[in-house]
């Protein structure tokens, strides 16, 4: 039910893009830890929220089929940071507040581990 | 087991009632859900924090009309372990209307002084004491430059040497979480502090309490079940979860109907000096111009803390370490007048469903508040004052401020945080609303008390600690002084 790491790390990678002051050790490193900090919070989540964000996420990748074609964590670079801030970022409500969860645990843990 | 004494909770409630009850003669047992962490556990960074010592890992917002985000600790001390150690009395016009509208005894500004002075010394309260960090004198530099009220916020963390790790515990000791002095000092005493033991629910033998049954979460024994008999109960599980575990447990007149919070909204000022805001103490400073509907104050500051706040609207030179330099974090809080309730879960995953519906006047005190903050920021020398909140543009002038004076913040992306909540079990002596009497004595059973922030029959308009300790205190001497004419009664 929970999303999968693999799912958040592309997710995180899409939300927080590479900065030039970060190595791309510093920046694999930042995002494995990010996306596990994300996931074990996710789990601790009351169950009702995990079903709502897990129908959430299957809505976007299943989204994500219909207009690339593709999956998620196979889109590029560019078009999966665009993609992600439709979302995050986008005009509906809705989509705004799944991912918020998602992006600012995804801040904290990123940031705390690149300074 | 068996004892006279059951405490369950060992935050500011729990601590003093433990405390006050062992000093007193009593045989104490004192239940908590969370671990016991040393000094030497503390300090670690904001993440590993969150996941050991935060009830959920800081992960059961407050749903309802704007949803919050709420942490509270869950470890030996409780909250007290991860708050900032700010300390408030409640004015005494506020402890009037509580009078007023709850029928509340003998908690008046006179009969809790002599409370708030015992916390007070015992937890060394007083002023930072030497040059204020750059955070604190650039806000103070805002508060002058308008004129307005207030000044520090005397704090419980006599010695503090500037770690900027309150909220993962502090790794000196400086700051007086429940777990420094008071809760070791109560064990001296003869309290037994168990950590690990989720209590499931009250046990009963018709209108009395007999004990409750608990689940041990650690150890060799993780799992299994016992249960405790004493021949009283004082339920200090903080304000989610005492009104969560009376009605497991089958009590539910006017429970978890009434959760009071403080709802904050967070800004991050840019200013043309470095602040190092992460290399100190949370700015000390706290306006009183507005308040109790209005507070504005100082907010934790890392760089994972700013990039959550500054996350809502992303920003480039937010990845910048050295523009970060020139940042802090301030907060605006306001008294919150809506409502909320907290149940039991239902669905098995062990979390109260805690909602809070936001009145239009909250809205509206946060927005004024984030137009008077700006206008501080502002006078203060910043350059540029971002609020945490979805699709708001950052204010760069007087005018961008004003406006905020005139309409109010958008509802639907407002990203509050609170760490107050309170007032989910009200006493008072009007049975129709009020949980317990006026001394935490839970209606309709015996042998039954509750002591901690969720007993406060309202919003106290600043931090609750101060109040929850001193009536904490009150209601236990109140418990021995009772118990002490049952005894010697012919």
């Amino acid at each position: 039910m929970l999303p999968s790491r693999v799912f958040l790390r592309a997710a995180i990678e899409g939300l927080i893009p590479a900065h030039p002051s970060e190595t791309p050790e510093q920046r694999q490193r930042a995002l494995d830890y990010s996306a596990g900090f994300v996931r074990d919070q996710v789990r601790a989540m009351p169950l009702v929220l995990q079903l709502l964000l897990a129908c959430g996420v299957s809505a976007f990748l299943v989204l994500t089929w219909c207009r690339w074609l593709r999956g998620f964590t196979a889109l590029g670079a560019d078009t999966r940071r665009a993609w992600m801030y439709a979302w995050a970022y986008g005009r509906v409500p809705l989509a705004r507040a799944m991912f918020r969860p998602v992006r600012s645990l995804a801040a904290l843990a990123y940031f705390e581990c690149v300074g | 087991m068996k004892t006279d004494v059951l405490v369950i909770g060992s935050g500011a409630g729990g601590t003093v009632t433990a405390l006050t009850l062992a000093e007193g003669g009593r045989e104490v047992v004192v239940l908590e859900e969370g671990a016991r962490y040393s000094t030497a556990d503390y300090g670690r960074t904001p993440t590993m924090a969150m996941g050991r010592m935060f009830r959920a890992r800081g992960m059961n917002p407050i749903m309802g009309s704007v949803p919050v985000a709420y942490a509270e600790g869950c470890c030996v001390g409780g909250s007290t372990e991860i708050n900032s150690g700010f300390w408030s009395r409640p004015p005494a016009d506020l402890l009037a209307h509580w009078k007023y509208e709850f029928n509340l005894a003998d908690a008046s500004e006179s009969d809790l002084i002599e409370h708030y002075g015992w916390a007070e010394r015992e937890l060394g309260v007083g002023l930072f004491g030497r040059p204020w960090p750059p955070s604190t004198a650039v806000f103070d530099r805002g508060l002058q430059a308008m004129g307005w009220k207030g000044g520090e916020q005397p704090r419980a963390a006599p010695g503090c040497s500037n770690t900027n790790t309150c909220a993962q515990g502090c790794p000196t000791a400086a700051k007086q979480g429940m777990s420094v002095q008071l809760l070791p000092r109560a064990e001296r005493a003869g309290a037994r502090v168990l950590a690990g033991y989720r209590v499931e629910r009250l046990l009963r033998a018709g209108a009395r309490i007999r004990g409750v049954r608990a689940r041990i979460l650690d150890g060799e024994d993780a799992g299994r079940r016992v249960e405790i008999a004493a021949e009283h109960v004082f339920v200090c599980c903080g304000p989610t979860e005492t009104p969560a575990l009376l009605r497991r447990s089958g009590i539910t007149h006017a429970v978890g109907n009434t959760l009071g919070l403080h709802p904050y909204l967070k800004v991050v000022a840019r200013f043309p000096e470095i602040i190092d805001a992460d290399k100190s103490v949370m700015p000390l400073i706290q306006v009183k111009e507005f308040s109790p509907d209005v507070t504005m104050g100082g907010a934790y500051f890392t760089p994972g803390h700013a990039a959550v706040m500054l996350n809502e609207n992303p920003m480039e030179e937010a990845r910048d370490r050295e523009v970060r330099r020139h940042m802090a974090a301030y907060y605006v809080g306001v008294r919150g007048t809506g409502r909320g309730s907290v149940r039991p879960s239902w669905i098995g995953d062990g979390l109260p469903r805690i909602h809070y519906w936001m009145s239009r006047e909250d809205v509206t005190n946060l927005s004024r508040g984030f137009a008077q903050m700006s206008r501080l920021l502002l006078a203060a020398g910043a350059e540029v004052v971002y609020p945490a909140s979805f699709g708001l543009p950052p204010v760069r002038s007087e005018a961008d401020a004003r406006a905020w004076l005139e309409r109010d913040l958008p509802w639907t992306d407002l990203a509050l945080q609170t760490v107050h909540l309170f007032s989910s079990c009200p006493i008072g002596e009007r049975p129709e609303r009020c949980v317990a009497d006026s001394f935490g004595r839970v209606r309709g059973v015996t042998g039954l008390s509750i002591n901690d922030a969720s007993m406060l029959p309202d919003s106290p308009g600043v931090n609750p600690q101060a109040t929850v300790m001193a009536m904490a205190r009150r209601n236990a001497l109140e418990f021995l002084r009772r118990a002490a004419r049952v005894v010697v009664a012919p």
